[in-house]
């Protein structure tokens, strides 16, 4: 049993561990068996491929790169091999295996020893065999260990030892443990190719013991199955004992090294500590027990032990190991990392086939992406389906040419770009070259990639100077904070800028250099818009810098007297367009009334109570007037972006007006109530990061990924120009886009899928630049690797936007509703993968990499562009926070999803001196009143606002030294300052810390007391989101609830 | 009656006007999904023909009615009827910055259409045909075509 189980586990460890190895490894195995010399080869090649690790494994999803090169001389002698002896071909391959090997090989070779003879036996084997090593791409599929149905072949080969002690089908599937463990030990052993494949051998016999009980574990072989019963056990038992002899004498040596315990011990460490069996089953999935008794009012459920995102980082970086010149997760996250074999094993997978893709996210220091510059070459990319040069791409026929990753055409390298290969086939000048080992880059594109000069950043401000805009101060903190920002703007010295503003009519401004003021031109004829001077109004800011900052400095004085009420919005909205599409850019919105004159007013709608919990309820969220949607495609045509700030406290429609922010790829910022005493700092902050931050103009964004799967639909701020092109007029770092993909064909053959983004666009300072991310994912064969390899964020950044979507269509409860229907599948799947096996009842069991999924699916439902009815948030407030989370990168989301809840009096008390220290003390806690201490003062934070929250029997003592006199007072109009003393300075700069460690939006604070209603209730209790407020359910609820719709029909 | 052959002439003409409006509207969204044309041209063309489209399905429509054809005039309501539920919700126009994500929908009920209007002109030229014998064979009063086995419809 154990022999077999390793088996097994190797074909999807392999694949895991390296991308590379993974192929040619399989390719050993499957055929491998049959023919030793094959196995031979694909270790040879290994063992260079080791110390680079990358080159060879590039190829790996086709194998042809590494194993080609290294192979090549093999597929001759293959053919021969397959057909019988191994012991022929294992002599040439066994001397130089040998040195590599020295672990892992014996075990293979004596499986392929014996295999042989089965294999004649076997019909499907040595046909299998012959073709699969000549053909790298072929192989590759058998490897299929992932794909146990595709090639039945490999499994007999794997299997054998299996069949020969158990008949056990679903070994491979669930492996998931095990491959993790045999990565982790290849990584260590040293070449991950050759060790993938030697490892499985090896790892087998040492892995058996834990292998049992994986198989046990995991009844879903279905592919294997089949391969087995064909072939292998009869030959395989027999054949599996006498492997050792049967295999050639230096094989023999290697074996009797690796066969031996040893290589488990040593391989087991490294990735995992070693486990027997039944630890393998206690890690395929996590569970608790809910021990409900019915028809009692107690659900036997403990909350303490129900699984929260407290101090973890999500981020997951599940194939760092095994595929290392993947891109980070920060610019691509895929919602499982397991591709799917085949349509049917897709279907099983509930939680959506996809991708969030961030771009531009910022990296961390020392991680920049590469620039590289072909400038006299050109880029090099794919002949035939445009995919951009990338360490996964392989070099073949000297270095003459290479194969394209995702299409495997040939292309010709071009001369300037021909490096030789050395022995392993790797170009030398690997180390110079950061497009072949790095998964990111940025490529200075040239003029082909231009369809006119790059743009200079141009920034253009439409601003609402009506009776509300003037008087809630908005006015005045804008004018400051754009002048403050004036020396920071990207692109100095080609920036531009320009201002309109209106009320009841628009106002222009000549801002020509020449002038020593800006010339205000009033246009009062709202049907037929026009522009005065279409050449002054937008200008060079460092030319006009005096013109601006005067009209900066006037402008909250011109107006202050204004007691217009009126909001010309779509006339000012045409102008601007007219004014700024000759060049595109940012345009700049703030809004504090209801647009109400001329082309695209709207009308007070949204407050009609009946209109909720009826089939037209959506219609409140839709845009209302299709002007404004038309704006808004005729702005991303002329790369124009649009961010709105919305300020009023009254209804002005955001579900219609933010369109304009949606198709153009901009951002809707929304201060409700805008005060400039309360939200000044806010305002400053916010609209300074829009105008700083590093930001792509003009830029279109492309996913490539490998034949077999397609990007079927896209969700986020943007607009398509074609099915698969996103238009997005300007980018940054804060911005995300998530899609979905399906498979096109009912199997896919290759190992590997490849993804590859690339985003072309034209930097601040002038350059048109494409910044290209490249990821590797395996393909594979069984459900259980796929909810392995999961990944709960990228999951759940996609249901958010899928909820928000549906929110436009239908009721919010049906969007509620089919959040909960999928993790219901999803974890009734999982539980029939399982429940077979093992006594599960009354627990609920998940895999462990979604231990957080039914949390987040509950806050999901609990975000205020989800929450409730009518009454339960405005509507205005409702579609601001729908736009927002539609673009928020999968970080933000979860942090807003599953606020931080710390804390803080002990930190305070304390002062502690190190960090480690402090973030000891700052933990986080559940997000329920129960964790409220009275005596506490807590800090709650989602990434956008800070809640403070004094307990009822906190020492006054410390509330005096943090608000000074105002302790008393209501908390509403008390604002925190520093004092001096020690604590309200340590308070102060954990505010500060917290909000610098992520800059995209500034949290505000507010203070409340225990007990303080409804302050209390709005800003803290209703976000407790695992309790149960207002009509929605708790947490414990919720899982029982879920637990409950699993079982039904499990 | 020398005009009921002119009549059916002239739905025959509707009837053809009908179907060419179709196919350059599938054409276009063919294009679109194929990348030849981007969304703004592809849908302000279909937009720009849409009404033409829908007006002239319901003089088609209602010249049924006042001829008193019937069985044709109650085929003639279902994409009516679907068109005037269209533009009533506002739904009649291809929505440039969703364009991609109904795509598929609005290329197979404008299929569908266009099989009906096929079907549709089948029926209009044999009627025309049995008109234009039916005007002719009058005057010599020689054929009764009671006897043809062709619904009574026509």
């Amino acid at each position: 049993m154990g022999t077999e189980y390793p088996n097994r586990p190797t074909f999807p460890s392999r694949p895991a561990a390296t991308p590379f190895g993974v192929p040619q490894s399989t390719t050993p195995f499957q055929s491998s068996r049959p023919v030793v010399g094959s196995d031979a080869s694909a270790f040879r090649p290994a063992p260079p491929t080791s110390s680079p690790a990358m080159p060879p494994p590039s190829s790996s999803g086709p194998m042809v790169g590494p194993g080609i090169s290294s192979f090549r001389p093999m597929p001759p002698g293959m053919p021969n091999d397959a057909g019988r002896p191994p012991p022929t071909s294992t002599p040439p391959y066994g001397p130089t295996v040998s040195g590599p090997f020295p672990r892992f090989p014996s075990p293979q070779f004596p499986s392929t020893a014996q295999v042989p003879p089965p294999r004649t036996a076997m019909p499907g084997q040595p046909v299998v065999a012959a073709p699969v090593r000549p053909v790298s791409g072929p192989f590759s599929t058998p490897p299929g260990a992932h794909h146990p149905q595709i090639q039945p072949p490999t499994v007999p080969m794997g299997s054998p030892p299996q069949g020969a002690s158990t008949v056990q089908p679903s070994p491979n599937v669930h492996q998931g443990p095990m491959q993790s463990q045999f990565s982790a030990a290849r990584a260590t052993s040293q070449p991950s190719s050759p060790l993938a494949g030697s490892a499985y051998p090896a790892a087998r016999p040492g892995f058996q013991s834990g292998f049992p009980g994986y198989i046990s574990q995991q009844p879903s072989g279905f592919a294997q199955a089949p391969p087995r019963q064909s072939v292998p056990f009869p030959s395989q038992p027999g054949g599996y004992v006498p492997p050792v002899p049967a295999a050639s004498s230096p094989y023999l040596s290697q074996q009797g090294g690796f066969a031996p315990p040893p290589p488990l011990t040593s391989q087991r460490p490294g990735s995992m500590p070693p486990t027997s069996a039944m630890q393998g089953l206690v890690e395929d999935f996590s569970s608790f027990s809910i021990g409900s008794v019915p028809g009692s009012f107690d659900s036997g459920l403990d909350s303490k032990v129900l699984p929260r995102p407290i101090d973890v980082d999500l981020e997951r970086n599940v194939l760092s190991e095994m595929y290392p010149m993947n891109c980070s997760s920060r610019f691509l996250r895929l919602t499982t990392s397991g591709i799917p074999n085949s349509q049917s094993l897709a279907s099983r997978w509930h939680l959506s086939l996809g991708a969030v893709v961030c771009p531009l996210a910022e990296a961390p220091d020392g991680e920049e992406v590469p620039v590289v510059n072909f400038a006299p070459t050109g880029i090099i990319r794919c002949r035939r389906c445009r995919t951009y040069v990338n360490p996964y791409v392989t070099f073949t026929d000297s270095g003459r040419k290479w194969r394209c990753n995702i299409c495997a055409l040939l292309n010709e390298v071009p001369g300037e770009y021909f490096a030789h290969l050395d022995a392993s086939g790797r170009r030398v000048d690997l180390d110079q070259r950061p497009e072949l080992t790095k998964g990111s880059v940025e490529f200075i594109a040239p003029a082909e990639y231009m369809v006119r000069p790059p743009m200079p950043p141009l920034y253009f401000f439409l601003i609402d100077v009506s009776l509300t805009a003037v008087r809630s101060g908005m006015l005045e903190v804008l004018a400051q904070t754009i002048k403050n920002s004036l020396d920071s703007l990207p692109g100095f010295p080609r920036t531009q800028i320009g201002f309109i503003t209106y009320d009841s009519t628009v106002h222009f401004y000549n801002m020509k250099s020449s002038l020593t003021q800006p010339q205000m031109m009033v246009m009062s004829d709202l049907e037929d818009v026009f522009v005065p001077l279409p050449d002054d109004l937008l200008v060079n800011l460092s030319e006009s810098r005096t013109v601006v900052d005067a009209f900066l400095d006037s402008l909250p004085s011109m107006f202050q007297d204004n007691v217009n009420v009126e909001s010309a919005f779509g006339p000012a909205l045409k102008t601007a367009f007219m004014v700024m599409n000759q060049l595109g850019g940012k345009l700049l919105i703030f809004q504090s009334s209801l647009p109400s004159l001329g082309v695209g007013r709207l009308k007070l709608r949204g407050d009609d109570v009946r209109v909720y919990g009826t089939d037209k309820e959506h219609t409140i969220r839709v845009p209302e007037d299709p002007f404004y949607k038309q704006m808004a495609a005729d702005f991303t045509k002329y790369q124009i972006a649009v961010n709105l700030y919305a300020f009023s406290d009254k209804y002005t429609d955001i579900a219609t007006i933010g369109t304009l922010a949606k198709y153009t790829g901009g951002q809707v910022y929304y201060y409700p109530s805008f005060q400039a005493s309360v939200h000044k700092d806010r305002l400053r902050h916010e609209l300074t990061r829009d105008l700083t931050r590093e930001t792509a103009w003009e830029s279109v964004m492309r996913i490539r990924c490998g034949k077999g799967v397609r990007f079927t639909t896209y969700h986020g701020n943007f607009m398509l120009r074609s099915t698969d092109l996103i238009a997005l007029p300007a980018v940054d770092c804060d911005k995300a886009y998530a899609m979905q993909l399906s498979l096109e064909e009912t199997l896919l053959t290759s190992q590997t899928v490849f993804f590859q983004i690339a985003l072309l666009y034209t930097s601040s300072s002038g350059e048109r630049r494409i910044r290209v991310h490249t990821a590797a994912a395996p393909v594979v064969s069984d459900l259980g690797e796929m909810y392995r390899l999961a990944d709960t964020g990228a999951i759940i950044s996609l249901f958010t936007r899928l909820a928000i979507e549906k929110t436009l269509t239908s009721k919010l409860e049906e969007a509620r509703n089919s959040i909960q229907l999928r993790i219901v599948k999803a974890l009734r799947e999982y539980r029939n993968l399982h429940a077979v096996q093992h006594r599960v009842a009354g627990r609920m069991i998940y895999p462990e990499s979604l231990k957080y999924l039914p949390l987040y699916g509950l806050a999901l439902c609990k975000t205020t562009a989800l929450r409730g009815g009518y009454a339960d948030a405005q509507l205005d407030e409702r579609c601001a926070a729908g736009y927002t989370m539609m673009a928020l990168p999968v970080k933000r989301l979860l942090k807003l999803l599953y606020p931080k809840l710390i804390r803080i009096d002990e930190y305070l008390l304390k002062k502690p001196s190190s960090p480690e220290e402090s973030k000891d003390i700052l933990k986080g806690v559940p997000l329920t009143t129960e964790s409220l201490d009275p005596q506490g003062l807590y800090l709650f934070d989602d990434g956008f606002r800070f809640v403070i929250w004094f307990g009822r029997m906190l020492s006054p003592n410390m509330i005096q030294s943090l608000l000074g006199e105002n302790f008393a007072a209501d908390f509403s109009k008390v604002s925190l300052q520093e004092l001096d003393n020690e604590m309200s300075r340590e308070l102060m700069g954990l505010l500060k810390r917290e909000r610098e460690s992520d800059r995209s939006y500034y949290q505000l604070y507010h203070l409340v007391r225990q007990g303080e209603q409804p302050r209390e209730g709005f800003f803290l209790l209703a976000n407790l989101i695992e309790d149960p407020v207002g009509g929605s359910i708790g947490y414990q609820d919720w899982i029982l609830q879920v637990h409950r719709q699993v079982q039904q029909n499990a | 009656m020398s005009w009921e052959p002119i009549l059916w002439l002239i739905f025959l003409a509707i009837n053809i006007a009908l179907i060419s409006l179709l196919i350059y509207q599938i054409v276009c969204l063919t294009d679109l999904e194929a990348d030849y044309m981007n969304p703004y041209e592809s849908s302000s063309r279909i937009n720009s023909v849409v009404l033409k489209e829908y007006s002239l399905h319901g003089a088609f429509c209602i010249l049924f009615l006042l001829t008193g054809h019937w069985f044709i005039f109650l085929l003639t309501l279902l994409p009516a009827y679907y068109n005037v539920r269209k533009f009533l919700s506002r739904q009649h126009l291809i929505d440039v910055t969703e364009v991609f994500r109904f795509i598929e929908s609005e290329k197979k009920i404008r299929i569908l259409k266009l099989g009906f209007y096929l079907v549709l002109f089948v029926l209009v030229l044999v009627s025309l045909v049995l008109s234009f014998i039916n005007a002719l064979v009058d005057e010599d009063e020689a054929i009764d075509f009671g006897s043809l086995p062709l619904p009574s419809f026509f």
